[in-house]
């Protein structure tokens, strides 16, 4: 019998939310029995939200951090066997979309760097690296309000964003954050947009190349957000709840000829797509972030 | 000194009398285990409220480098 080891690697994989990162945490799991074969576990978010981030709260309140590195090798024994390789998946490390989690003015996740610190600080002594996917505010920002109508109340989109400068929101800011809180992790980050390409060298570079080969796409999208017509019509609904947001997925689909919501304007998009780049840009050049771009394809 | 896992799960009983207990010796050295509490108490309760609640059952056994527990994976519920 292997024996547990006392270093691992272990991956965060958080997110971001609505950035295919249920697609890629199913593609995974689907994996799993044959990466398990590879030494590589791989951890659902429900696992994680109910045993280890009570820890890194109770540990915030004031047990000493002992307890929670405890519970922390703990789990790993317990979920990760003796695999040297623990992939850990949930968004939630960094917010959620609830609003107050998940922007503000000019931030991503303004709480997400805390958050992230608090579940490394369970795992001392590990490799740690983080798995981000990014997506630009013009669609991050609506996908994630239609998200947010199954978990709270509904608000408007134009509520939802109050005081928020999508101009201003920087993926690298929240890497800096990031690094900030766990300052030896390699950040592994990837645009959503180039997320069908690059779905190989993601896998590849997250768990290795023997790994990274067992895992393909599933196909299917695993939570399409609302489109613009649903949108629509439950702005039109009296004091809709949940049910009339399911309601409203129901009868109005998002499919390739019913796109979701584009609250923007032509000079919105321009705009929004050049501060975009320009944040794309400055996350590949910080030096604790590895950006997976597509491969080049050469004419010749 | 390690502990058994019947000094745990006594711990626990005292305070969740009527709850489902499981603990498991995760890697055989008396240090490392994993707990499962089900109890009817944690209804009304959020996770975080109800690992601290188990924790405190535990009474300073896992505190500071000379806690006779070491590493505890604790999983807590409602029954369904």
């Amino acid at each position: 019998m292997a024996a547990v080891p006392a270093r691992r690697r272990l991956v965060f994989l958080v997110g971001a939310h609505k950035t295919a990162s249920s697609h890629l945490q199913q593609s995974l799991l689907d994996a799993a029995p044959a990466l398990t074969a590879r030494g590589v576990a791989i951890l659902p978010p429900k696992l994680i939200r109910a045993d280890l981030t009570p820890v890194s709260a109770l540990v915030r309140d004031g047990i000493s951090p002992e307890i929670g590195q405890g519970a922390g090798a703990a789990f790993l024994s317990l979920h990760g066997g003796t695999a040297p390789t623990v992939v850990l998946m949930d968004e939630n490390i960094l917010g959620s979309t609830d609003r107050k989690m998940l922007m503000r003015k000019t931030r991503l996740y303004p709480w997400a760097h805390h958050r992230l610190g608090r579940i490394i600080a369970l795992f001392p002594g590990h490799e740690i690296e983080i798995g981000l996917a990014i997506r630009s505010p013009a669609t991050f920002m609506p996908s994630c309000w239609s998200e947010s109508l199954h978990h709270g109340p509904y608000e408007p989109f134009r509520r939802f964003t109050k005081g928020v400068d999508p101009l201003a929101l920087r993926w690298s800011a929240l890497a800096q954050r990031l690094h900030e809180a766990a300052p030896h992790a390699r950040i592994i980050a990837w645009r959503y947009e180039d997320y069908p390409q690059v779905f190989p060298q993601v896998t590849t570079r997250l768990l290795g190349p023997d790994a990274g080969a067992q895992v393909t796409p599933v196909d299917r999208i695993m939570r399409p957000g609302l489109s613009a017509e649903a949108a629509h019509w439950l702005g039109q609904q009296e004091a809709p709840d949940k049910d009339t947001v399911l309601a409203a997925r129901k009868r109005f689909p998002k499919t390739e000829t019913t796109p979701g919501l584009d609250p923007w304007t032509a000079a919105d998009h321009a705009a929004m797509a050049a501060s975009y780049a320009d944040d794309t840009a400055a996350l590949a050049t910080c030096p604790h972030v590895e950006l997976v771009t597509p491969p080049v394809v050469s004419d010749a | 000194m390690a502990m058994q896992a019947q000094e745990i799960e006594d711990l626990i009983r005292q305070a969740f009398p009527d709850a489902q207990i499981t603990i498991t010796d995760l890697a055989g050295d008396g240090n490392h285990y994993a707990a499962e509490v089900i109890d009817a108490s944690f209804k009304d309760m959020n996770r975080v409220q109800q690992q601290r609640a188990v924790y405190a059952a535990l009474k300073g056994k896992m505190d500071g480098p000379d806690g006779d527990l070491h590493a505890l994976a604790l999983t807590t519920k409602a029954p369904a």
